[in-house]
């Protein structure tokens, strides 16, 4: 009890420190005289602009540390990422059609629809090519992402070349590839909450099915899990999830490995409190870095999928290191 | 509308920006996204995003409205010392709003409109999106930000001498025979080239100034390789760059047989006049005519 | 009265035949012991008895009913599977592998794991994780698990093949012990066990069965010799059976 107090003060305290970082740090005192709905141009900056940016990358954070407790437990493999699976590809896809392609629709709208639909897309494809070719798995759906991915991406830097124009230009695509969290109005933030309550809810549905995998596929299935259906089940619901997060942060690198790694550290490998304090976690380095993307290089910012990934890379090559030693 | 015209007027008058103060109604465009756009009275701290807009609020005589800028825009000198608000990796929301602008222009260009247009509206800044895709959307743009910022007259006034000096150019070149044309605007890594496109403002600056496309057909990706320029052979291979570079690109084998090369016409252009959707686009036009048409009538 | 039974196995696998015709019938208590040279079959009867691999035709009846139309829930009710190798991928602690254990029936009690874990002796390691375990543990580990429903019918893939002899006996004896009230099969690797232990022998050959009856029976088969390719010396000493391979 008193570590989900720990976790969640730490989370709170990343929170705060979040919303007051950025080009101007604002002070406590200002956030609060921004709730309180002072009308000055930098409080309704603050409400309107930088605390939904906070939440939404603190969900991002869950739903990428939920999407990766996931994946980890479905493939028992603590180096799968929830973007083996071609998800990120068709969210890329998805997202650079929208950027690019005149639909008519708002583009707030459009891109996390889309991505999400390019996401779920990708990952049901990889599941029906790995079946059709025979590989059920966990090594043969990884192959086939990889060669899904492969494809999404080239169709990607066609339309990126054949499409960009004045009006859309390739950076803006290529900003949301490398990661970005979208600033939803509160409105939308409602919903994105909704939606990782919702991805919350379904990955515990999992929970006791990922324990009882993680004993290995023939102690499963004589302990009586569908090893089969439960996996397809548990991939299909780890990347809506992944979409989610995909839709609203572009593609963020290494938080959905890292994320279940460092929970394990405090609750262990059993998924029901592994999943919510892998979300915790999770949250907590997305916010971070979030603001590290905000306020480190003013006036710019910095594409916070670079920040996850100059961090998370070098964590990666730790545990491939330990694993391939142990 | 009687006590809103007096609150107005008076609020323009305590900033000690009185000569201007024309249109004191809110004023209501329509910008390039087809977004009503309201300015509840004429800006006085305006950000331009890009070049191009800041060279157009200069130009409508506002240098001194203009409180931010982005890293690329190099002209006119006496805002250079303006804060930037962007610049390579995107714009800043924070380093705008802190500059307590009443007004940002943005082009979507790089990621500007994508980053600022959705804030800039939940935060109550009003925001113009302005597209240049040809001379005509930049005289209509002129127009606009001189409507907007109050002083439409020298909207007016600018677009319609820019208007004049086009329309003698074009009169120059009318009946000449246009000769075929490739811009190179850039240089890829890889050996491509980066050619001017059609329906673009620097498209529509060669069609103008009495040229053709020698790549037509070809032009919906701006990456060509250079076997395809050889191939069309152009009459004119105009280089958007310095002299030396220009030199170093025909100089190798291959681009020494060219047409335009022996014929002594590969042509370094500006980049600042013919790559910037601006006022000063004219005068790349007018260039332009010179070194296509250069036995033309003289004014 | 049968409880285990099959119908005419076979199992191929890209061209190899690894069981070829199997038909036995198993009541509801008693013990029985598989055993044969490498590659006869053994582990493969086992896990297709225990519904983990389905058979390419023919068919395993639990009961009266078809093992493959049944639920996965229901199946590890009635059957418990002890595999030879056992690593999850995880590393747990030994509360909750018993817990995970006796969650699949789902019929968790607080008392279950509890009860498990004082049973196999286990209550001193409950914090503890499966990496730091002995091989003997491991095996109480495992069994814990695989007994914390208690199922009807035990089939057990060479537990204590690892072990040393003292722990060898300790698991053997365990499973054993059930036979008295429930099913248990389990594949033998050591044939001086298997003929002390068990109440009866199958003896598996090429992925069919070679011989089965009572222990006793067995022993004296030449089929025993055949199957294995060598010549037995027989000692009996009281209840202790002894198997000598004379030199070829």
């Amino acid at each position: 009890m008193k570590l989900w107090l720990v976790l969640a003060l730490i989370l709170a305290g990343a929170l705060a420190l979040a919303a007051c970082a950025g080009h101007e740090w604002a002070s406590p005192f200002d956030l609060v005289r921004a709730l309180a709905g002072d009308a000055d141009m930098r409080s309704r900056l603050l409400l309107e602009w930088r605390m939904p940016r906070v939440l939404a990358a603190a969900l991002v954070g869950v739903l990428l540390g939920l999407g990766g407790a996931v994946f980890q437990g479905v493939f028992r493999n603590p180096l799968a990422e929830p973007y083996l699976l071609g998800s990120a590809g068709g969210a890329a896809l998805g997202a650079t059609i929208a950027l690019l392609v005149p639909l008519g629709a708002t583009q707030s709208l459009l891109l996390p629809l889309l991505a999400f639909a390019g996401a779920w897309g990708a990952t049901v494809f990889v599941i029906g090519v790995s079946r059709v070719a025979g590989a059920v798995d966990a090594a043969g759906m990884l192959l086939a992402g990889v060669a899904v991915a492969a494809i999404l991406g080239a169709l990607r830097s066609f339309l990126m070349l054949a499409l960009s124009d004045d009006a859309v230009s390739l950076q803006v695509v290529l900003s949301w590839v490398l990661g970005g969290v979208q600033t939803p109005t509160w409105a939308v933030l409602g919903l994105f909450a909704m939606i990782s309550i919702a991805c919350f809810g379904l990955t515990m549905l999992l929970a006791g099915g990922l324990d009882v995998l993680g004993l290995g596929e023939t102690m499963a299935i004589g302990f009586g899990l569908e090893v089969k259906r439960f996996v397809a089940w548990a991939v299909l619901a780890g990347s809506v999830v992944v979409a989610a997060a995909v839709a609203f942060g572009g593609l963020v690198a290494f938080v959905g490995l890292a994320a279940p790694h460092i929970a394990r550290w405090f609750v262990g490998p059993m998924h029901r409190p592994l999943l919510p304090a892998s979300a915790l976690v999770g949250a907590c380095i997305v916010t971070i870095a979030d603001a590290i993307a905000r306020a480190a290089l003013p006036p710019a910012e910095i594409p916070l999928g670079l920040i996850t990934a100059v961090a998370g890379g070098p964590f990666f090559i730790l545990l491939l290191a330990h694993r391939l030693r142990t | 509308m009687q006590t809103s015209f007096g609150l107005v007027v008076l609020t323009a008058a305590c900033a000690l920006n009185l000569n201007s103060v024309a249109a004191a109604e809110p004023i209501t465009v329509r910008d390039a996204f087809d977004r009503a756009v309201t300015v509840p009275a004429p800006p006085q701290r305006i950000v331009t995003i890009f070049a191009s807009n800041t060279e157009m609020v200069a130009a409508l005589g506002l240098a001194d409205r203009i409180v931010g800028i982005e890293a690329y825009t190099r002209y006119p000198p006496e805002i250079l010392d303006r804060p930037l608000v962007g610049g390579r990796l995107g714009f800043s929301v924070d380093a705008v709003v802190g500059l307590r602008p009443d007004l940002v222009v943005v082009t979507p260009a790089r990621q500007a409109a994508h980053q600022l247009v959705d804030p800039m509206e939940r935060i109550g800044i009003p925001v113009i999106v302005l597209m240049q895709r040809n001379m005509a959307e930049i005289f209509a743009n002129i127009r606009l930000l001189g409507r907007v910022a109050g002083v439409p007259e020298q909207g007016d006034q600018l677009a319609g001498r820019l208007e004049a000096r086009l329309a003698s150019t074009m009169q120059r070149v009318r009946d000449r025979t246009p000769p075929r044309v490739v811009m190179i605007t850039g240089r890829l890594g890889n050996g491509l080239l980066l050619v001017a496109r059609p329906a673009t403002y620097t498209g529509d600056a060669i069609e103008l100034a009495g040229g053709r496309f020698a790549l037509e057909g070809r032009g919906a990706i701006a990456q060509v390789s250079p076997e395809a320029i050889f191939s069309a052979d152009p009459d004119v291979l105009l280089y958007a760059g310095s002299p030396a570079d220009r030199d170093a690109l025909i100089e190798r084998p291959g681009w020494s047989e060219m047409r335009a090369v022996t014929a002594k016409r590969a042509y370094a252009v500006s980049r600042t006049e013919l790559l910037i959707p601006g006022p000063r686009t004219i005068d790349g036009i007018e260039h332009l005519a010179a070194l296509l048409h250069p036995m033309a009538p003289k004014q | 009265m049968t409880v285990l039974s099959a119908d005419d196995l076979f199992l191929r696998r890209g061209g190899a035949g690894l069981l070829s015709g199997i038909s036995l019938s198993l009541g509801p208590t008693g013990s029985v012991a598989v055993v044969g040279p490498n590659g006869a079959g053994k582990s493969t009867l086992l896990k297709v008895l225990a519904g983990i691999v389905p058979p390419t035709t023919g068919q395993v009846r639990i009961g009266d009913r078809d093992l493959s139309r049944l639920s996965g829930a229901v199946r590890a009710r009635q059957i418990g599977y002890l595999p030879q190798y056992f690593e999850p991928h995880w590393d747990l602690t030994i509360a909750d592998l018993v817990r995970l254990g006796a969650e699949r029936a789902g019929r968790l009690t607080k008392g279950t794991v509890e009860e498990m874990m004082a049973r196999f002796e286990l209550a001193p390691l409950r914090g503890r994780r499966w990496s730091t375990l002995s091989g003997g543990e491991r095996a109480r580990v495992l069994l814990a698990m695989v007994l914390a429903v208690d199922p009807p019918a035990l089939l057990a893939d060479e537990p204590a093949a690892s072990l040393d002899i003292r722990h060898r006996i300790d698991v053997v004896r365990s499973l054993v012990r059930r036979a008295t009230d429930r099913l248990c099969v389990v594949v033998m690797h050591d044939l001086d066990l298997a003929f002390r232990f068990f109440d009866s022998v199958i003896v598996m050959d090429r992925g069919s069965i070679a011989a089965t009856g009572h222990a006793q029976d067995i022993f004296d088969d030449a089929r025993l010799d055949a199957a294995f390719g060598v010549r037995f010396e027989r000692l009996k000493m009281g209840h202790y059976f002894l198997l000598r391979p004379a030199c070829l």
